[in-house]
């Protein structure tokens, strides 16, 4: 089905899609004299999950970084559902639907996994100010997000620890409760920053389930990994970074016999598995 | 031993613990809940206590028409300190909030100024209205604690000093419980994660600096006061150091923290000069006179409370109130 | 009989004196006394003391010198005129004593000599004002002054910047290592007596050795922290803000120490104290301020040289840089920052040292520069120990320039290197020298 939508996008780096979420042009972010991200143009389809991988020190980050707000790039435009997004904030661009997460979880440690996902929902009106200290307020939205919540986590497997502390959760859990606490946000596009690196194999079935459930949803998830099992067996897109610069875009069959890719990753990785 | 513990009662309860009480609800709401490091609580104080100090003497205000004015000034002084420093990093905030702090007790010290400002010696003759509003069921009496006698104008000011701590603890105690509280308290935890989800972390960042800062600046009216006299010398570095000493000690991050601190610090450091004083004063039980004597006993009780302090922070981060899962302000 | 011998006697004397002022009286009939009295008012109690040995000069309605005296110890010249009428009266500047300035009316005063009364003139000297143009002339001085200050700052402020860029630690107890330097060196100069002069080779001798064991204390002081309190601390995973909370509290504590056994009283070391200017170009300096210039320049030469160029060095800049990759190297994280305590110890006791010989050593000294170390280090970039000399030698500047710029401000001056410390930061968030990540 997903590969319908991409019958006729041309196999090649800036590849343009039949209707994209996420378009950028000529982005640039050099630190000193090194140059992290060049990227000329990028087109993200629309209701795809799309892989984005490369060698360590591709840039993909840095490019993850620059399309929130996170970082600031020394030249280039991108829009997200046509809209401009340069010089918007990292909390406006989460406003506006473009939720990312981080390679190194950000769980709240010294509050519950309960509190993390509350913390997500939006347009809550117990976070004004004049509204916060009258309970009668905002109590009614406060459960209405609490039975989200609690539906969010018997999906991701973690209403169990709804009263732990985030400290208290292991990597993999750590990495479960912040891609249900981005779905907190109901994003449109959902970016995810190597969310199976230090899980366990077990683990790793059930959240690649989630991840395409995303799309059943009707979302949009762009996705940074190393583990090219993962990319073969969920993503509909693949674009290579290497130095910077995209190298490659396809379907995961394309890329693994792509001579650039190869090249790339040899060049880095001589041990990694192309999955071929 | 009764008159030791009287004054260590009395300490617990008096002026200068209800104004370090504020101070610290307010630094607790900056670094207990939002993890900012301001370093300048001293000058919040000081901003208040003149803004209490300065109109009366110089404009010949009522001195209840200063309430707005403290927290207006308190609040200026923050979005001062705030629109610079809260983008840069923790350690920097520190050492901006300190200078901020130093900067406006030079300012109001210098010689220069000693006209609306009293300079070194303060202004002194500006409590008289409070001194008029003394409830008649106060009047002309003196309260007993204990072997202390507490005269009318001081208990009156212990009693409006209470009902701030009260009113102030229950406004932080209803905003902490709430949604709004919660994103603080992200925001404590990792800012980035708070963008991430969509929040406004500057804006929260400067309300929480604001409110603190409006809480410490009673503070600082509360200890002038009480005090009758505003003076820069009140308003030292010392003052935020003590401060941060006092939340830790009740628990970072909890309502009763502050307050408990408050009076367990204080009630200690009059113990302990009391006890010092009765050890040095050449009769009864004495400290031997190369460990201690009666021209240099008062300063131990600052050896007691930074060591105390280093103490605290290593063996019980977590403070009297605080839970030991949440133990540590960080961790690495 | 005796009494009446007496009393003829003393009848007699009494007829001389008469006689005599009667005499003198009448060889001056025509002249006057002009009485000039000189002041100082610029004392610190504010009472008026007079002033001895200035030169008047009494010149008539014609210009002619008529009169010349020198006030004595009570401020008092009394000059004759050979008459009554105008004369003016003209203070000789060059005699004035060092730091004192002529009253807003200027040198010369004219003064109606009235017959059989005489004249007077007061002349309230206030403290040398500079004017316009002498102002410009204490500029060298006043760079020169902000140069030093700043290298001593920098030999303090180096270590503290090691400090907070090997392990992240912004250490508030530095100000008290500053301290222990200092008043360990007055305290160990009271032990033994090499020498007991008080200034030339002997008073180097003696302050050298007491120096040895101050600089000792400190550097002891700084070690015993690092092996004692942060290493554990680093061991158990504390965290940094925890860490400089303790910081404070021993700080506070040891401050308070100091007061307790050194007491209260600020004192002077005993070597060096009173010298006389030397005169290099346009600037006048004591040989005392010359030479710890010079050690302290010295100082940070061989910091400088010691980061650059020797292994340890390279190592602490790694170690500074990425102290997870620099282990990775082979090098010993946990030597290298004990070495850097230690560093940072020694280099603070010297600096307490000098700064004693500066201004005076008290147990709040350390705490009093504090504060100007911290913006240093800041203003310069937090991690960069060349940035901290950047930042130590701008606050010396900024210091000094504003006391001799404001001069009736002068009590503000710290607040000048503060508030420059807080524009930099606004415009340029890591520093003059630090390294541009993403801060906020």
């Amino acid at each position: 089905m997903s590969a319908d939508v991409f019958a006729d996008v041309p196999r090649e780096p800036g590849a343009k899609k039949p209707d994209p979420i996420l378009v950028a042009d000529s982005v640039n972010r050099s630190f000193g004299g090194l140059v992290a991200v060049d990227v000329q143009h990028v087109e993200v389809q629309r209701n795809s999950i799309t892989a984005l991988i490369g060698p360590n020190g591709a840039g993909k980050t840095t490019f993850f970084n620059l399309l929130t707000g996170f970082d600031s790039p020394n030249s280039g435009v991108w829009t997200f559902n046509g809209q401009s997004m340069n010089g918007v904030s990292p909390y406006r661009a989460a406003r506006r639907g473009m939720v990312r997460t981080f390679q190194l979880t950000k769980s709240l440690t010294r509050m519950t996994v309960m509190e993390n996902m509350r913390l997500g929902a939006t347009a809550q009106t117990g976070e004004k100010l004049w509204v916060a200290p009258f309970k009668f307020l905002w109590k009614a939205q406060e459960a209405a997000i609490t039975t989200r919540a609690e539906s969010l986590l018997a999906r991701f497997k973690l209403d169990h620890m709804r009263d732990e502390f985030g400290g208290s959760l292991s990597g993999g859990q750590r990495k479960l409760l912040e891609m249900a606490r981005a779905l907190m946000v109901e994003p449109e596009l959902v970016m995810l920053d190597e969310p199976m690196a230090g899980v366990n194999p077990a683990l790793k079935q059930s959240l690649l389930e989630h991840v395409k459930g995303l799309k059943d949803e009707g979302r949009t998830v762009l996705f940074v990994e190393h583990d090219m099992d993962m990319v073969h067996e969920i993503a509909d897109w693949v674009i290579v970074m290497a130095e910077g610069q995209i190298i490659a875009e396809g379907p995961p069959s394309f890329i693994g016999a792509n001579q650039a890719v190869i090249d790339a990753y040899l060049g880095a990785h001589q041990n990694t598995d192309l999955g071929v | 031993m009764s008159q030791t513990l009287s004054n260590g009662l009395f300490g617990a309860i008096g002026i200068t613990a209800i104004a370090y009480c504020l101070a610290a609800i307010g630094l607790n709401v900056h670094f207990g809940y939002t993890g900012l490091l301001n370093f300048g609580q001293a000058g919040f104080a000081l901003v208040g206590g003149y803004a209490v100090a300065m109109p009366v003497m110089n404009w010949q205000w009522s001195i209840w028409a200063t309430i707005p004015v403290v927290i207006m000034a308190s609040s200026v002084f923050a979005l001062l300190l705030g629109i610079p420093t809260l983008r840069l990093r923790s350690d920097y905030l520190a050492i901006v909030t300190i200078a901020a702090a130093e900067i406006l007790r030079l300012l109001v010290s210098t010689p220069k100024a000693v006209n609306v400002t009293g300079a070194t010696d303060g202004i002194n003759s500006f409590t008289n209205d409070i001194q008029n509003s003394i409830p008649g069921f106060l009047k002309g009496k003196t309260v007993p604690l204990w072997e202390k006698n507490i005269s009318d104008y001081e208990m009156w000011v212990i009693m409006l000093g209470w009902f701030l701590v009260i009113v102030f603890s229950v406004a932080v105690w209803s905003l902490m419980r709430s949604p709004w509280g919660r994103v603080l308290r992200s925001i404590r935890e990792d800012e980035d994660a708070a963008r991430s989800l969509g929040k406004n972390v500057f804006v929260y960042k400067m309300t929480s600096l604001v409110l603190g800062g409006v809480i410490g600046g009673f503070g600082g009216a509360i200890l002038v006061i009480g005090q009758r006299n505003a003076s820069p010398g009140s308003f030292q570095t010392q003052f935020t150091f003590l401060t941060y000493a006092i939340v830790v000690l009740g628990g970072v991050g909890k309502v009763k923290g502050p307050i408990v601190g408050a009076m367990i610090f204080w009630f200690m450091i009059n113990v302990s000069d009391s006890l010092l004083a009765d050890w040095t004063d050449g009769s009864g039980f004495q400290l031997p006179t190369w460990v201690m004597d009666s021209s240099n006993f008062s300063f131990f009780r600052w050896i007691l409370v930074g060591s105390g302090l280093a103490l605290l922070v290593i063996f019980r981060p977590q403070g009297i109130f605080g839970d030991k899962k949440e133990q540590a302000f960080d961790v690495r | 009989m005796v009494t009446s011998s007496f009393r003829r006697a003393l009848r007699l004397l009494l007829v001389t004196f008469a006689f005599f002022a009667l005499f003198s009286e009448t060889a001056h009939a025509d002249e006057e006394i002009l009485q000039v009295r000189v002041q100082n008012t610029a004392t610190t109690g504010g009472k008026k003391e007079p002033v001895a040995g200035v030169d008047i000069v009494v010149t008539d309605a014609a210009g002619a010198t008529v009169g010349e005296g020198l006030t004595d110890e009570k401020g008092v010249a009394k000059i004759a005129v050979p008459s009554d009428g105008s004369f003016t009266v003209t203070i000789d500047e060059a005699t004035l004593p060092e730091g004192l300035g002529l009253p807003e009316s200027g040198a010369s005063r004219t003064v109606n000599v009235t017959a059989g009364l005489g004249g007077n003139a007061n002349f309230n000297l206030g403290a040398a004002t500079a004017k316009a143009d002498s102002k410009l002339s204490l500029l060298p001085k006043t760079l020169f002054n902000g140069l030093r200050f700043g290298l001593v700052i920098a030999i303090m402020s180096v270590g503290l910047s090691l400090i907070y860029a090997t392990t992240g630690l912004s250490n508030f107890a530095h100000g008290e290592t500053v301290t222990i330097g200092a008043v360990m060196t007055a305290v160990a100069s009271g032990w033994f007596t090499l020498s007991s002069a008080t200034g030339g080779w002997g008073g180097f001798v003696q302050l050298g050795a007491a120096m040895v064991i101050g600089v000792g204390c400190a550097t002891a002081f700084s070690g015993a922290l690092e092996l004692a309190v942060w290493r554990p601390m680093r061991r158990r995973g504390i965290g940094l803000t925890s860490m400089m909370i303790v910081s404070i509290g021993i700080a506070m504590a040891v401050r308070f120490i100091i007061q307790m056994y050194y007491g209260s009283q600020p004192r002077s070391y005993a070597q060096f104290s009173s010298q006389t200017n030397i005169n290099i170009g346009p600037i006048g300096v004591t040989p005392r301020d010359l030479t710890t210039g010079i050690v302290a320049l010295v100082a940070l030469c061989s910091v400088g040289f010691l980061l650059m160029k020797t292994r340890t060095g390279k190592a602490i800049r790694a170690v500074s840089d990425n102290p997870d990759l620099a282990s990775t190297t082979g090098i010993n994280t946990e030597r290298i920052i004990l070495t850097v305590w230690l560093l940072g110890g020694a280099l603070a006791g010297l600096g307490g040292v000098i700064f004693g010989l500066d201004e005076q050593v008290s147990w709040n000294m350390g705490t009093k520069i504090l504060l100007m170390m911290f913006a240093a280090i800041t203003l310069g970039g937090l991690g960069r120990p060349f940035g901290a000399l950047v930042g130590s030698l701008a606050v010396g500047m900024f210091v000094q320039l504003w006391a001799w710029l404001f001069s009736s401000y002068a009590d503000l001056k710290t607040m000048g290197a503060l508030l420059a410390m807080i524009l930099v930061l606004l415009f340029r968030p890591q520093g003059i020298l630090g390294k541009k990540e993403r801060v906020g």
